[in-house]
Protein backbone atom coordinates (compact mmCIF):
# COMPACT_ATOMS: atom_id res chain seq x y z
CA UNK A 1 0.00 0.00 0.00
CA UNK A 2 3.26 2.21 0.89
CA UNK A 3 3.39 3.35 -3.11
CA UNK A 4 -0.44 4.12 -3.47
CA UNK A 5 -1.20 5.87 -0.02
CA UNK A 6 -3.69 5.58 2.22
CA UNK A 7 -5.31 8.21 1.47
CA UNK A 8 -5.80 7.35 -1.93
CA UNK A 9 -6.20 3.88 -1.33
CA UNK A 10 -9.67 4.99 0.95
CA UNK A 11 -10.97 6.76 -2.11
CA UNK A 12 -10.29 4.90 -4.54
CA UNK A 13 -11.99 2.18 -2.22
CA UNK A 14 -15.18 4.49 -2.44
CA UNK A 15 -15.08 5.21 -6.15
CA UNK A 16 -14.92 1.43 -6.70
CA UNK A 17 -17.91 0.72 -4.34
CA UNK A 18 -19.93 3.34 -6.37
CA UNK A 19 -18.69 1.81 -9.57
CA UNK A 20 -19.56 -1.85 -7.90
CA UNK A 21 -23.19 -0.61 -7.68
CA UNK A 22 -23.40 0.80 -10.52
CA UNK A 23 -22.12 -1.96 -12.49
CA UNK A 24 -24.00 -4.49 -10.97
CA UNK A 25 -27.61 -2.40 -12.09
CA UNK A 26 -26.19 -1.93 -15.47
CA UNK A 27 -24.95 -4.58 -16.16
CA UNK A 28 -21.59 -3.34 -17.20
CA UNK A 29 -18.58 -4.91 -15.63
CA UNK A 30 -18.06 -0.99 -14.52
CA UNK A 31 -14.54 -1.28 -17.31
CA UNK A 32 -16.80 1.89 -18.37
CA UNK A 33 -15.78 3.65 -15.29
CA UNK A 34 -12.84 2.25 -13.57
CA UNK A 35 -10.57 2.66 -16.71
CA UNK A 36 -11.42 6.39 -16.74
CA UNK A 37 -10.96 6.63 -13.05
CA UNK A 38 -7.86 5.21 -13.13
CA UNK A 39 -5.98 6.86 -16.41
CA UNK A 40 -7.82 10.84 -15.67
CA UNK A 41 -7.48 10.73 -11.67
CA UNK A 42 -4.46 9.00 -11.14
CA UNK A 43 -2.31 9.19 -14.17
CA UNK A 44 -1.84 4.88 -14.55
CA UNK A 45 -0.86 4.34 -18.49
CA UNK A 46 -3.85 2.94 -19.55
CA UNK A 47 -2.98 -0.69 -20.32
CA UNK A 48 -2.67 -1.07 -16.69
CA UNK A 49 -5.70 0.88 -16.11
CA UNK A 50 -7.93 -1.61 -18.38
CA UNK A 51 -5.52 -4.87 -16.37
CA UNK A 52 -7.01 -3.62 -12.94
CA UNK A 53 -10.12 -3.11 -14.55
CA UNK A 54 -10.71 -6.78 -16.11
CA UNK A 55 -9.78 -8.04 -12.72
CA UNK A 56 -12.50 -5.86 -10.89
CA UNK A 57 -14.29 -7.20 -13.87
CA UNK A 58 -13.96 -10.86 -12.80
CA UNK A 59 -14.83 -9.66 -9.12
CA UNK A 60 -18.19 -8.32 -10.04
CA UNK A 61 -18.81 -11.09 -12.56
CA UNK A 62 -17.98 -14.31 -9.80
CA UNK A 63 -20.71 -12.45 -6.73
CA UNK A 64 -23.26 -11.28 -8.64
CA UNK A 65 -23.16 -14.04 -10.57
CA UNK A 66 -23.35 -16.78 -8.04
CA UNK A 67 -26.32 -14.75 -7.07
CA UNK A 68 -28.20 -14.35 -10.18
CA UNK A 69 -27.53 -18.20 -11.05
CA UNK A 70 -29.64 -19.80 -7.73
CA UNK A 71 -32.10 -17.43 -8.85
CA UNK A 72 -32.24 -18.05 -11.93
CA UNK A 73 -31.75 -14.66 -13.40
CA UNK A 74 -28.56 -15.70 -15.21
CA UNK A 75 -28.78 -18.17 -18.15
CA UNK A 76 -25.95 -20.73 -18.12
CA UNK A 77 -26.79 -22.18 -21.52
CA UNK A 78 -26.88 -18.94 -23.14
CA UNK A 79 -24.23 -17.82 -21.18
CA UNK A 80 -21.65 -20.68 -22.13
CA UNK A 81 -22.11 -21.06 -25.89
CA UNK A 82 -22.06 -17.19 -25.77
CA UNK A 83 -18.83 -17.54 -24.04
CA UNK A 84 -17.62 -19.74 -27.05
CA UNK A 85 -17.08 -16.45 -28.64
CA UNK A 86 -16.57 -13.40 -26.05
CA UNK A 87 -13.50 -15.64 -25.03
CA UNK A 88 -11.89 -15.91 -28.21
CA UNK A 89 -12.67 -11.73 -29.14
CA UNK A 90 -11.34 -11.76 -25.87
CA UNK A 91 -7.79 -13.01 -26.44
CA UNK A 92 -7.45 -11.43 -29.88
CA UNK A 93 -8.34 -8.33 -28.27
CA UNK A 94 -6.15 -8.23 -25.70
CA UNK A 95 -3.37 -8.89 -27.87
CA UNK A 96 -3.67 -6.61 -30.03
CA UNK A 97 -4.90 -3.92 -27.30
CA UNK A 98 -0.96 -4.70 -26.16
CA UNK A 99 0.90 -3.99 -29.40
CA UNK A 100 -0.92 -0.31 -29.31
CA UNK A 101 0.29 2.93 -27.97
CA UNK A 102 -1.71 3.89 -24.59
CA UNK A 103 -3.08 7.26 -26.33
CA UNK A 104 -4.46 5.15 -29.47
CA UNK A 105 -6.33 2.97 -26.97
CA UNK A 106 -7.52 5.74 -24.75
CA UNK A 107 -8.98 7.35 -27.94
CA UNK A 108 -10.38 4.34 -29.20
CA UNK A 109 -12.05 3.57 -25.75
CA UNK A 110 -13.67 7.22 -25.96
CA UNK A 111 -15.15 6.61 -29.20
CA UNK A 112 -16.80 3.23 -28.82
CA UNK A 113 -18.51 4.53 -25.40
CA UNK A 114 -20.25 7.27 -28.09
CA UNK A 115 -22.06 4.77 -30.32
CA UNK A 116 -22.77 2.68 -27.25
CA UNK A 117 -24.54 5.39 -25.06
CA UNK A 118 -26.71 6.28 -27.91
CA UNK A 119 -27.81 2.71 -28.59
CA UNK A 120 -28.69 2.22 -24.77
CA UNK A 121 -30.25 5.86 -25.00
CA UNK A 122 -32.71 4.77 -28.03
CA UNK A 123 -33.57 1.65 -26.47
CA UNK A 124 -34.45 3.37 -23.06
CA UNK A 125 -37.00 5.43 -24.65
CA UNK A 126 -38.62 2.80 -26.61
CA UNK A 127 -38.90 0.30 -23.26
CA UNK A 128 -40.27 3.27 -21.51
CA UNK A 129 -42.78 3.85 -24.47
CA UNK A 130 -44.07 0.21 -24.64
CA UNK A 131 -44.03 -0.09 -20.52
CA UNK A 132 -46.44 2.65 -20.90
CA UNK A 133 -48.73 0.55 -23.18
CA UNK A 134 -48.16 -1.97 -21.08
CA UNK A 135 -46.87 -5.57 -21.81
CA UNK A 136 -49.46 -7.94 -20.87
CA UNK A 137 -48.01 -11.66 -19.85
CA UNK A 138 -46.83 -13.28 -23.11
CA UNK A 139 -45.60 -16.89 -22.56
CA UNK A 140 -44.20 -18.62 -26.14
CA UNK A 141 -46.61 -21.18 -27.03
CA UNK A 142 -43.81 -22.76 -29.54
CA UNK A 143 -42.05 -26.10 -27.70
CA UNK A 144 -38.96 -24.67 -25.20
CA UNK A 145 -36.19 -24.49 -27.29
CA UNK A 146 -32.64 -25.91 -25.35
CA UNK A 147 -31.93 -21.81 -24.38
CA UNK A 148 -35.28 -21.10 -23.05
CA UNK A 149 -35.97 -20.38 -19.46
CA UNK A 150 -37.68 -18.30 -17.33
CA UNK A 151 -37.33 -16.43 -13.85
CA UNK A 152 -39.35 -14.79 -11.03
CA UNK A 153 -39.35 -11.35 -11.38
CA UNK A 154 -40.45 -9.47 -8.29
CA UNK A 155 -41.07 -5.83 -9.38
CA UNK A 156 -43.67 -7.46 -11.73
CA UNK A 157 -44.16 -10.15 -8.83
CA UNK A 158 -44.41 -12.74 -11.44
CA UNK A 159 -42.66 -15.48 -13.04
CA UNK A 160 -41.41 -14.42 -16.95
CA UNK A 161 -40.43 -17.35 -19.12
CA UNK A 162 -38.84 -16.23 -22.87
CA UNK A 163 -37.77 -18.18 -25.47
CA UNK A 164 -34.52 -17.27 -27.30
CA UNK A 165 -34.13 -16.92 -31.02
CA UNK A 166 -30.79 -15.83 -33.31
CA UNK A 167 -28.58 -17.59 -31.37
CA UNK A 168 -25.70 -18.09 -34.19
CA UNK A 169 -25.94 -13.87 -35.66
CA UNK A 170 -25.71 -13.44 -31.29
CA UNK A 171 -22.60 -15.25 -31.21
CA UNK A 172 -21.13 -13.71 -34.25
CA UNK A 173 -21.77 -9.98 -32.46
CA UNK A 174 -20.63 -11.60 -28.96
CA UNK A 175 -17.24 -11.93 -30.72
CA UNK A 176 -17.08 -8.11 -30.72
CA UNK A 177 -18.43 -7.88 -27.41
CA UNK A 178 -15.50 -10.11 -26.07
CA UNK A 179 -12.54 -8.13 -28.29
CA UNK A 180 -13.92 -4.89 -26.57
CA UNK A 181 -13.03 -6.77 -23.35
CA UNK A 182 -9.36 -7.42 -24.46
CA UNK A 183 -9.01 -4.53 -26.61
CA UNK A 184 -9.90 -1.90 -23.58
CA UNK A 185 -10.92 -3.68 -20.43
CA UNK A 186 -14.95 -3.03 -20.50
CA UNK A 187 -16.82 -5.98 -19.40
CA UNK A 188 -18.56 -6.30 -22.63
CA UNK A 189 -22.00 -6.35 -21.09
CA UNK A 190 -22.36 -2.87 -23.43
CA UNK A 191 -22.14 -4.98 -26.31
CA UNK A 192 -23.99 -8.71 -24.68
CA UNK A 193 -26.82 -7.06 -22.74
CA UNK A 194 -28.29 -5.03 -25.94
CA UNK A 195 -27.54 -8.15 -28.34
CA UNK A 196 -29.22 -10.58 -26.16
CA UNK A 197 -32.32 -8.54 -25.37
CA UNK A 198 -32.99 -6.87 -28.85
CA UNK A 199 -31.44 -9.50 -31.25
CA UNK A 200 -32.20 -12.86 -29.25
CA UNK A 201 -35.37 -11.44 -27.09
CA UNK A 202 -34.12 -12.48 -23.97
CA UNK A 203 -36.12 -9.50 -21.16
CA UNK A 204 -33.73 -7.42 -20.35
CA UNK A 205 -33.04 -8.41 -16.66
CA UNK A 206 -31.99 -11.73 -17.33
CA UNK A 207 -29.95 -10.10 -20.47
CA UNK A 208 -27.97 -8.14 -17.82
CA UNK A 209 -27.78 -11.00 -15.35
CA UNK A 210 -26.35 -13.25 -18.57
CA UNK A 211 -24.11 -10.94 -19.62
CA UNK A 212 -22.37 -10.51 -16.10
CA UNK A 213 -22.45 -14.74 -16.12
CA UNK A 214 -20.23 -14.03 -19.32
CA UNK A 215 -18.17 -11.83 -18.50
CA UNK A 216 -15.88 -12.97 -16.12
CA UNK A 217 -14.71 -15.69 -18.44
CA UNK A 218 -14.07 -13.20 -21.32
CA UNK A 219 -12.23 -10.96 -18.89
CA UNK A 220 -10.54 -13.88 -17.71
CA UNK A 221 -9.47 -14.75 -20.91
CA UNK A 222 -7.65 -10.93 -21.87
CA UNK A 223 -6.25 -10.56 -18.06
CA UNK A 224 -4.35 -13.65 -18.22
CA UNK A 225 -2.76 -12.01 -21.06
CA UNK A 226 -2.41 -9.36 -19.08
CA UNK A 227 -1.28 -10.97 -16.17
CA UNK A 228 1.82 -12.47 -17.69
CA UNK A 229 2.79 -9.13 -18.89
CA UNK A 230 2.90 -7.84 -15.60
CA UNK A 231 0.76 -5.34 -16.06
CA UNK A 232 -1.41 -5.90 -13.32
CA UNK A 233 -0.32 -3.86 -10.29
CA UNK A 234 -1.73 -5.18 -7.08
CA UNK A 235 -2.02 -2.70 -5.16
CA UNK A 236 -4.15 -1.28 -7.30
CA UNK A 237 -6.25 -4.17 -8.18
CA UNK A 238 -6.64 -4.98 -4.50
CA UNK A 239 -8.38 -2.21 -3.58
CA UNK A 240 -10.86 -1.56 -6.07
CA UNK A 241 -11.88 -5.28 -6.23
CA UNK A 242 -12.24 -4.45 -2.53
CA UNK A 243 -14.54 -1.36 -3.48
CA UNK A 244 -16.34 -3.24 -5.99
CA UNK A 245 -17.19 -6.20 -4.37
CA UNK A 246 -19.32 -4.35 -1.57
CA UNK A 247 -20.73 -1.93 -4.01
CA UNK A 248 -22.26 -5.00 -5.89
CA UNK A 249 -23.20 -6.74 -3.24
CA UNK A 250 -25.23 -3.75 -2.81
CA UNK A 251 -26.00 -3.10 -6.25
CA UNK A 252 -27.61 -6.63 -7.00
CA UNK A 253 -30.81 -5.86 -4.05
CA UNK A 254 -31.02 -3.16 -6.67
CA UNK A 255 -31.38 -4.57 -9.39
CA UNK A 256 -33.67 -7.81 -8.52
CA UNK A 257 -35.81 -4.51 -7.18
CA UNK A 258 -35.57 -1.81 -9.98
CA UNK A 259 -37.41 -1.50 -12.96
CA UNK A 260 -36.01 -2.32 -16.02
CA UNK A 261 -36.49 0.73 -18.34
CA UNK A 262 -34.71 2.86 -15.05
CA UNK A 263 -31.39 0.65 -15.76
CA UNK A 264 -31.44 1.71 -19.58
CA UNK A 265 -31.51 4.86 -19.27
CA UNK A 266 -29.46 5.10 -16.36
CA UNK A 267 -27.15 3.47 -18.48
CA UNK A 268 -26.98 5.36 -21.56
CA UNK A 269 -26.57 9.05 -19.63
CA UNK A 270 -23.37 7.84 -17.46
CA UNK A 271 -21.47 6.39 -20.47
CA UNK A 272 -21.90 9.78 -22.50
CA UNK A 273 -20.50 11.47 -20.08
CA UNK A 274 -17.91 9.31 -19.30
CA UNK A 275 -17.23 9.35 -23.05
CA UNK A 276 -16.71 13.40 -22.89
CA UNK A 277 -14.20 13.39 -19.98
CA UNK A 278 -11.90 10.58 -21.64
CA UNK A 279 -11.92 11.86 -25.46
CA UNK A 280 -11.09 15.72 -23.40
CA UNK A 281 -8.04 13.83 -21.30
CA UNK A 282 -6.83 11.93 -24.53
CA UNK A 283 -6.34 15.52 -26.27
CA UNK A 284 -4.89 16.79 -23.48
CA UNK A 285 -0.66 16.59 -23.21
CA UNK B 1 -31.32 -35.60 -15.85
CA UNK B 2 -30.55 -38.66 -14.56
CA UNK B 3 -31.49 -39.47 -10.87
CA UNK B 4 -33.17 -37.45 -8.22
CA UNK B 5 -30.16 -36.01 -6.55
CA UNK B 6 -29.06 -34.21 -9.58
CA UNK B 7 -31.66 -31.26 -9.85
CA UNK B 8 -31.41 -27.75 -12.21
CA UNK B 9 -31.63 -26.39 -8.95
CA UNK B 10 -28.83 -28.45 -7.80
CA UNK B 11 -26.45 -27.52 -10.28
CA UNK B 12 -27.00 -23.58 -10.01
CA UNK B 13 -25.90 -24.25 -5.82
CA UNK B 14 -22.51 -26.01 -7.29
CA UNK B 15 -22.14 -23.05 -9.76
CA UNK B 16 -23.09 -20.73 -6.89
CA UNK B 17 -20.58 -22.03 -4.61
CA UNK B 18 -17.71 -22.22 -6.58
CA UNK B 19 -18.11 -18.63 -7.45
CA UNK B 20 -18.37 -18.06 -3.97
CA UNK B 21 -15.42 -20.02 -2.58
CA UNK B 22 -13.38 -18.63 -5.16
CA UNK B 23 -14.20 -15.32 -4.44
CA UNK B 24 -14.30 -15.57 -0.62
CA UNK B 25 -10.42 -17.28 -0.87
CA UNK B 26 -9.44 -14.40 -2.84
CA UNK B 27 -10.86 -11.72 -0.52
CA UNK B 28 -8.75 -13.69 2.39
CA UNK B 29 -5.58 -13.31 0.32
CA UNK B 30 -6.09 -9.86 -0.75
CA UNK B 31 -6.87 -8.86 3.40
CA UNK B 32 -4.44 -10.52 4.40
CA UNK B 33 -1.36 -9.23 1.67
CA UNK B 34 -3.42 -5.56 3.08
CA UNK B 35 -2.38 -5.82 6.27
CA UNK B 36 1.03 -7.32 5.95
CA UNK B 37 1.35 -4.04 3.67
CA UNK B 38 0.15 -2.10 6.42
CA UNK B 39 2.50 -3.35 8.20
CA UNK B 40 5.15 -2.98 5.96
CA UNK B 41 5.71 -6.75 5.12
CA UNK B 42 7.73 -7.92 1.86
CA UNK B 43 5.30 -10.61 1.88
CA UNK B 44 2.64 -8.15 0.90
CA UNK B 45 3.32 -8.15 -2.91
CA UNK B 46 3.37 -11.81 -3.07
CA UNK B 47 0.14 -12.61 -0.79
CA UNK B 48 -1.61 -9.66 -3.03
CA UNK B 49 -0.47 -11.72 -6.35
CA UNK B 50 -2.05 -15.00 -5.22
CA UNK B 51 -5.42 -13.25 -4.29
CA UNK B 52 -5.64 -11.71 -7.84
CA UNK B 53 -4.51 -15.15 -9.30
CA UNK B 54 -7.57 -17.01 -7.50
CA UNK B 55 -10.11 -14.62 -8.56
CA UNK B 56 -8.24 -14.89 -12.10
CA UNK B 57 -8.71 -18.43 -11.50
CA UNK B 58 -12.57 -18.85 -9.88
CA UNK B 59 -14.48 -17.90 -13.84
CA UNK B 60 -11.83 -20.92 -15.30
CA UNK B 61 -12.81 -23.49 -12.08
CA UNK B 62 -16.50 -22.07 -12.94
CA UNK B 63 -16.37 -23.39 -16.41
CA UNK B 64 -14.82 -27.06 -15.45
CA UNK B 65 -17.88 -27.30 -12.98
CA UNK B 66 -20.01 -26.55 -15.90
CA UNK B 67 -18.75 -29.26 -17.63
CA UNK B 68 -19.22 -31.15 -14.81
CA UNK B 69 -22.26 -30.08 -14.32
CA UNK B 70 -23.72 -30.37 -18.13
CA UNK B 71 -22.29 -33.71 -18.83
CA UNK B 72 -24.28 -35.42 -15.57
CA UNK B 73 -27.28 -33.23 -16.62
CA UNK B 74 -26.73 -35.65 -19.93
CA UNK B 75 -26.33 -32.37 -21.93
CA UNK B 76 -23.82 -33.59 -24.11
CA UNK B 77 -23.74 -30.22 -26.22
CA UNK B 78 -23.18 -28.08 -23.35
CA UNK B 79 -20.71 -29.84 -21.81
CA UNK B 80 -18.76 -29.48 -25.27
CA UNK B 81 -19.74 -25.55 -25.23
CA UNK B 82 -18.49 -25.90 -21.75
CA UNK B 83 -15.01 -27.53 -22.45
CA UNK B 84 -14.33 -25.33 -25.56
CA UNK B 85 -14.27 -22.47 -23.79
CA UNK B 86 -12.03 -23.92 -21.08
CA UNK B 87 -9.41 -24.83 -23.59
CA UNK B 88 -9.48 -21.27 -25.08
CA UNK B 89 -8.73 -19.58 -21.12
CA UNK B 90 -5.80 -22.77 -21.94
CA UNK B 91 -4.70 -20.99 -25.06
CA UNK B 92 -4.99 -17.97 -22.95
CA UNK B 93 -2.41 -18.82 -20.49
CA UNK B 94 -0.22 -19.48 -23.39
CA UNK B 95 -0.85 -16.86 -25.71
Amino acid sequence: MSELGLQTAGLLAVFGFLIGILGSVMGVGGGVFIVPLLVLWLKVPVHQAIAVSLVAIIATSSAVASVNVERGLANMRLGVVLEMTTALGSIAGALVSNMLPDRVVQVLFSLVLFPVAVMMFLKGLRSGRSALQGHGPAPPARPAGPFDAEFFDPSSSSRTSYAVRRIVPASLLSLLGGSLSGLLGLGGGIIQVPVMNLMCGVPIKAATATSNFLMGVSAAASVLIFFKRGLVVHELAAVIVFGVLLGSFVGMRVLYKAKPEKIQMGFSVLVILVAVRMLAGAWRP
Amino acid sequence: MTGQTWSEAGFGRLIQRTLQAGVACSVALLLLGGVLGLASSAASGAVLGAGILVLVLTPVARVAMLIYGFHRSGEQFFALASLVVLLLLALAVLA
